[in-house]
């Protein structure tokens, strides 16, 4: 025995016999690697190198290959082991000791070592790595992570780097060697899932310790590592698992390239259409490769799922780099791969069940992606940004025949958005993209912080977003209600998630949940109590839910209020109750007895904390199915009621979905049935794929009433009086003598006048014009709706009304369409005439005009804050024509909290970014 | 024991909150109310060498009446008359056309009002109250397209929206239609004819049954021929008409009852002779959609008033032919105290009044024009009296202390014309 040159370590007598291909990379680094490979304590055969480009000098003359293959096909029947290192790497003396110690102990086929970059010395490289089900390598590693030998632990892994790892002589002949074709991190995947399916154990021994110098990694284009991993998963599963995981991974490899693209990221896209084209290429030889490895297989993929992790590996980094950019703290970091989590979520479902609720929500939403918003009940575009953002801060409500009344924030919001982006057609699709995004990750992040891990998070999801109770927002189309849903949950989970310690981290969190909590009391106002409510629920009903939960949901709740004052503190309780969309909160039989047993046996049987958030939830929802017997749900109540309802869905749905295995037989069956049930619910869920709009009306109201623009060119009409059933009418309607009807703009119904006031002067007058015409006794109708600005008269599939109009002689009827019956008046019907009989036309939230010495006639209802020089003239507004322009004083205390909510948002954005200097 | 409690709290919420939830019951079909007529008439016109005329108006207040003649969809004549303090007001043809057959709208500024209108010429007289919208199936009885005489359909669409009607007709051979009638198709503001005389020749009595498509027409037969013109207003179907017969020297007398039921139609005629009520003088079935011709002098009594009763909705027209002429109007659907009888007071006007009772009626006319002669006639129970009237031009307002039957006639060398003057429901 003799003593290491370079250590104390005598050289041990060898137990295997072992040959060393090292893989040449370049001249530089080869000596020193030989020179370490020299140094092992554990004892050698021989050392090949192997070298591909031939141009390598070996000064200790060692036998050349030119590739693999010949030498796998040299390899004596004397040799036991083969060890590949890279001729970049430095292995530490012990380091081959390490992995035939561990390999013989384990039983293990392939062995890999610890790789730790030979420059900075204390920075991981790679302990093992796992990848997701679409071959994409996941190594729990952050980015400059150190080696503080955290990792030490011999484990089983997806695959191990080729910068070191130790095969069996047996197993890398059977595999004919690494594939040549690949680069580095590629290859070491490749060879280690054929090494699985050849029946064989992968570990990692971080004992063994291999210093990298990383040349091997220079000049690798990410394009080739990407076709690399292509081709490895194209070899190593079987045709019916490949079956599924390419088209969805290359599904999700387009989205994400597509969605880096617009991140500013040009090269993803480029490096999948290199990736895909090299694999096209190359497809004969990976289906030789496929044939080999079909000899020697000795298991299924199911050994490969094992040790893979759930979800997607590229939209988690998607996500995760989406949330960076904005400084949201949504989900976790990837973190330390433990052998508990891996244990935990190494599982082939979790991919599945993420890429069929996107698929699912994608499909349920097909509508709002393929073309407009269908337009429909109170989902409608934003006509005037500026006069739906004055009408939000204390000026006219343009709705019907006018009010001081504010308009709903949810116009204000789509408002803001349509003027910032400068009228952008995309800019609604916007939102609702952003609130899906936020409901997706609030519910994960909501669910994980509860206790609920694994794949029923995403299912939740898809509860949230098109689940029984979001359906309720369709009952009238109400769009905003709908899109408060992701916030809301993002609103909640924030209050769940610990308080950070530092300052920077507070400051994040504060600005995320400003953030989150604004957006989604704009769209529905009760959100914010909707979030305090299920803080206040969560912390009394589940362990572990501080009560810094409920002071944070406490916080969020003012957030939300204070955005929506301006609306909220000149409306009143009738209003908020009585006015805007219905919603149907009563489920069905079928859903309400499948919630039923989800409770039941959620409750009775989950484990931990998971029974206590079916509870919470359950009680959450069940104030929703007791609404309906107080009080019809209607307007901003309702609204708030129907979040009640998708929360507490949410949290039912979310923690009974599980394969629980442990426990008595009867636990596990109960769990079983709470889950089914639970499953059930999301599949009842998914229904509506079928419609494509999450339930939602199709499109009534886009280019409806475009023939105003075509047919009335002669016309100084400023509205349409629009008669139809409830279902078919946009926003808000009025009913009297039978005939249901609105007022909208010439140009179409608008978000910002969707919502009515309580009926005015002009209301009452235009309800008794309605009757008349309605009881048949008007002969001129054209003539008295002209006082009002209306100049024409749309029938939508009332033939009662479509009767009564027949017999008047100053409307003209004009064919449009079969469902259509349009009248167009003989009269001019201007909003607003002066004196003179010049008309004066709208200029944002005003009238402008020749300035005259007379007065102007505006048909709104009859308000003393227009001016200049306001009279009132019967129902009406008549002012001066002086200034030549005509306005309405806005509400300055409205205004000035309008500027303070928007103050609070703007705040909540600009602190959103602390959270990535925290983490940075 | 915390999840038992739990799991009773939580389910009971919700299966009790669902119990609870009101049952969203379908909601019914509410038939809205018929639409009332608008206060508004339709007057046939016709202005050509061989006619002219007035269309009068009478009105219970003073009130501004406009009048509009539509010509292909557009309005070609748009004036309004002022109704003085006698309630009455008066146009000449020619003010509002130019030839030829229209119609012309009048509006009235009060819901009691009416308007008639009274041609005459060389070619004949003829009397019509002017027919306000009819929304439902309406129908003309007594018409006729014997040898020697046209007939022409007159269907006036004074609305803004365009309509379609369907005609069918019935004749003493049956009902029998013309297929060029099945849909007719009257623009807004248009005025549309068909010559019945060519489409359904040869018929004896002719009725029709005029039903809306879509949109509304005014509908009207105007025959020519024999010596005389005759125009007839559609009507909406009753159980129950009244009339006093009027009595022409010379002159046959006609009930033509027609129907548009799909089922056969039981008629009872009752009448007052003499002061005496007589019932069921006349009974016979009319066969669905069919029509029926009740000569006066089949009747084996000389009636004064006439009353026809039927099981089912019938249009009842009164016709008087002869040498003198031939007139026809629809009889009266019921009897009133009060009417409004604009058009007789021109040369040869006279007021049938009949009083279907068995107490005596003091009968006021009330000159509709300014400075005109108002005067009472004593009209004794069951009897009818032929009340001539001065030539006042406009017309009269009838009223009485007890209900009354009235029709009125023009006549002269050239013809008679026959109308019936419009109800005032309650007096006003």
């Amino acid at each position: 025995m003799s003593e290491h040159p370079d250590t104390d370590l005598p050289t041990t007598a060898p137990d295997q016999r072992i040959r060393v291909a090292v893989l040449a990379v370049d001249d530089s680094g080869l000596p020193g690697t030989l020179a370490a490979i020299e140094s092992q304590v554990y004892g050698i055969e021989g050392v090949t190198i192997v070298d591909p480009e031939g141009d390598l000098t070996d000064p200790a003359d060692h036998p050349v290959v030119a590739d693999f293959a010949s030498f796998v096909t040299e390899l004596g029947a004397e040799i036991d082991l083969v060890w590949i290192v890279h001729g970049d790497a430095r292995p530490r003396p012990d380091a081959l000791g390490a992995l035939v110690a561990e390999m013989a102990r384990s039983d293990a086929s392939l062995v890999g070592s610890k790789v730790v970059d030979a420059v900075s010395l204390d920075r991981l490289e790679s302990v093992g790595s796992a990848t997701d089900v679409f071959g994409e390598p996941y190594s729990g590693l952050d980015p400059e992570e150190v080696d503080l030998e955290q990792y030490d632990v011999v484990r089983d892994v997806a695959f191990v780097s080729a910068v070191s790892m130790l095969v069996r002589r047996d197993l890398v002949r059977g595999l004919r060697g690494i594939d040549p074709l690949l680069p580095p991190v590629a290859a070491g995947m490749d060879f280690s899932q054929r090494a699985r399916v050849a029946g064989g154990r992968v570990m990692v021994a971080p004992s063994s310790e291999v210093l990298h110098e990383r040349t091997c990694r220079q000049e690798v284009e990410t394009w080739r590592e990407l076709a690399g991993r292509m081709r490895s998963m194209l070899k190593a599963y079987r045709l019916i698992t490949l079956a599924w995981v390419v088209p969805i991974g290359t599904l999700l490899a387009f989205v994400d390239a597509v969605a880096r693209l617009l991140l500013g990221a040009v090269r993803p896209m480029g490096d999948l259409v290199k990736a895909v084209g090299w694999n096209l290429i190359h497809l004969p030889g990976t289906v030789t490769a496929r044939n080999s490895l079909r000899a020697v297989r000795q298991v299924g993929d199911e050994e490969l799922f094992r040790y893979q992790v759930t979800g997607s590996v590229r939209i988690r980094g998607l996500v995760n780099d989406v949330a960076d950019r904005f400084g949201w703290v949504i989900d976790d970091e990837p973190g330390v791969v433990t052998q508990e989590e891996l244990e935990d979520e190494v599982t082939a479902a979790g991919p599945v069940v993420a890429a069929l609720g996107l698929v699912t929500v994608a499909l349920a939403t097909r509508s709002f992606w393929a073309g407009a918003l269908p337009q429909s009940g109170f989902t409608l575009r934003v006509a005037e940004p500026v006069v739906a953002l004055s009408g939000f801060a204390g000026g006219w409500n343009p709705a019907g025949l006018g009010s001081p009344e504010p308009v709903h924030p949810s116009a204000a919001v789509f408002a803001a958005a349509e003027w910032l982006t400068g009228g952008w057609g995309g800019t609604m699709r916007i939102v609702v993209g952003l609130s899906l995004l936020a409901a997706f990750l609030g519910t994960g992040r909501l669910l994980r912080e509860l206790g609920v891990v694994g794949p029923s998070r995403h299912l939740a999801a898809i509860v949230a977003v098109i689940g029984t109770g979001t359906a309720a927002f369709a009952t009238d189309s109400d769009l905003a209600g709908w899109l408060a849903i992701g916030p809301t949950l993002a609103a909640i989970a924030l209050c769940l998630i610990p308080w950070p310690r530092t300052a920077f981290s507070r400051m994040g969190r504060s600005g995320g949940l400003v953030v989150a909590a604004a957006a989604a009391s704009a769209f529905a106002p009760g959100a914010a109590i909707v979030i305090l409510v299920a803080c206040v629920t969560l912390r009394l009903l589940v362990p572990g839910v501080r009560l810094g939960a409920a002071v944070r949901g406490l916080f969020a709740a003012g957030v939300g209020l204070l955005v929506a004052s301006p609306y909220l503190a000149a409306v009143t309780v009738d209003e908020l109750t009585e006015t805007g969309p219905l919603y149907d909160l009563t489920p069905g039989l079928g859903p309400m007895a499948l919630i039923v047993v989800v409770v039941v046996f959620g409750i009775a049987f989950l484990p931990g904390r998971r029974h206590r958030v079916v509870a919470a939830g359950g009680l959450l929802a069940a104030v929703g199915v007791w609404f309906p017997s107080i009080e019809t749900p209607r307007g901003d109540l309702g609204a708030l009621v129907a979040l009640l309802v998708v929360v507490g869905l949410v949290l039912v749905v979310g923690a009974a979905i599980g394969l629980d295995r442990d426990g008595l037989r009867g636990q596990v069956a109960g769990r079983g049935v709470a889950a089914l049930a639970a499953a059930a619910l999301v599949f009842v869920s998914a229904g509506q794929v079928v419609n494509g709009r999450v339930g939602f009306p199709a499109d009534q109201w886009t280019d409806r009433l475009e023939f105003t623009a075509s047919l009335g060119l002669d016309t100084d009409a400023a509205r349409v009086l629009v008669v139809g059933p409830p279902s078919e009418l946009p926003g808000e309607h009025r009913t009297d003598g039978g005939v249901s009807y609105r007022v909208v703009p010439l140009s179409g119904p608008s978000l910002e006048s969707a919502r009515l006031a309580e009926p005015r002067l002009g209301d009452e007058a235009l309800s008794d014009l309605v009757s008349s015409i309605t009881g048949g006794e008007l002969v001129r109708p054209g003539q008295a709706l002209a006082e009002f600005g209306i100049g024409w008269v749309a029938v939508i599939g009332d033939p009662s009304f479509t009767a009564a109009m027949a017999a008047q002689v100053d409307m003209d009827e004009v064919p449009v369409s079969e469902d259509l019956t349009v009248f167009l008046s003989d009269n001019p019907a201007p909003r607003a005439i002066a004196d003179t009989g010049v008309v004066w036309t709208t200029d944002g939230a005003r009238f402008v005009g020749p300035a005259a010495s007379g007065s102007l006639r505006i048909a709104d209802n009859a308000v003393p804050g227009w001016g200049p020089d306001w009279e009132q003239d019967d129902w009406a507004n008549r002012v001066s024509a002086i200034d030549g322009v005509a306005a309405y004083e806005p509400d300055m205390l409205r205004r000035i909290l309008a500027w303070s909510a928007a103050g609070v948002f703007v705040l909540g954005l600009v602190l959103l970014p602390f959270s990535r200097r925290a983490k940075s | 024991m915390t999840r038992a409690v739990l799991v009773v709290v939580v389910t009971a919420a919700l299966v009790g909150g669902w119990l609870l939830a009101p049952v969203a019951t379908p909601t019914a079909d509410v038939p809205g109310l018929e639409p009332a007529a608008p206060a508004a008439a339709v007057c046939p016109i016709r202005l050509d060498r061989t006619a002219d005329g007035k269309l009068t108006v009478g009105s219970t207040q003073i009130a501004p009446t406009r009048i509009t003649v539509g010509n292909a969809g557009l309005t070609a004549t748009d004036q309004t008359v002022d109704v003085d303090e006698a309630g009455g007001a008066a146009v000449q043809f020619a003010d509002l056309t130019t030839g030829g057959a229209a119609g012309a709208f009048v509006e009235f500024g009060v819901p009691a009002a009416a308007a008639a209108a009274v041609s005459r010429g060389e070619a004949g007289v003829t009397g019509v109250s002017c027919p306000s919208l009819l929304r439902t199936t309406s129908l003309i009885a007594g018409a006729s397209t014997r040898n020697g005489e046209s007939l022409e359909l007159v269907l006036v669409n004074p609305y803004g929206s365009d309509a379609v009607v369907a005609i069918a007709s019935s004749s003493e051979i049956g009902p029998d239609s013309a297929e060029e009638l099945s849909a007719v198709v009257v623009p807004a503001r248009s005025t549309v004819t068909r010559n019945l005389s060519g489409l359904l020749p040869l018929r004896n009595r002719l009725s029709l049954a005029i039903s809306p498509v879509r949109g509304y027409v005014h509908a009207f037969v105007e025959g020519a021929g024999r010596g005389d013109r005759v125009v007839i207003e559609h009507v909406l179907p009753r159980n129950e008409w009244v009339s006093p017969v009027p009595s022409f020297d010379g002159q046959e007398g006609f009930i033509v009852v027609a129907t548009a039921s799909p089922v056969e139609v039981v008629v009872r005629v009752d009448g007052w002779s003499d002061g005496a009520f007589l019932e069921g003088v006349f009974a016979a079935v009319i066969p669905p959609r069919g029509q029926l011709e009740i000569p006066f002098a089949e009747l084996d009594t000389d009636l004064d008033i006439v009353r026809i009763l039927a099981d089912g909705p019938v249009g009842v027209s009164v016709v008087v032919e002869g040498e003198a002429g031939r007139g026809a109007t629809p009889a009266n659907t019921e009897a009133f105290p009060e009417w409004l009888m604009p058009g007789p007071g021109s040369a040869g006007s006279v007021a049938w009044v009949g009083v279907p009772g068995e107490v005596d009626a003091i009968v006021e006319f009330l000159s509709l024009a300014s400075g005109g002669e108002s005067f009472v006639v004593n009209v004794p129970a069951g009897t009818v009296t032929a009340v001539p009237l001065a030539d006042q031009l406009v017309g009269y307002t009838v009223r009485s202390d007890s209900p009354i039957t009235v029709l009125w006639s023009v006549s002269d060398e050239n013809g008679i014309g026959l109308g019936a003057p419009t109800p005032i429901p309650g007096g006003e």
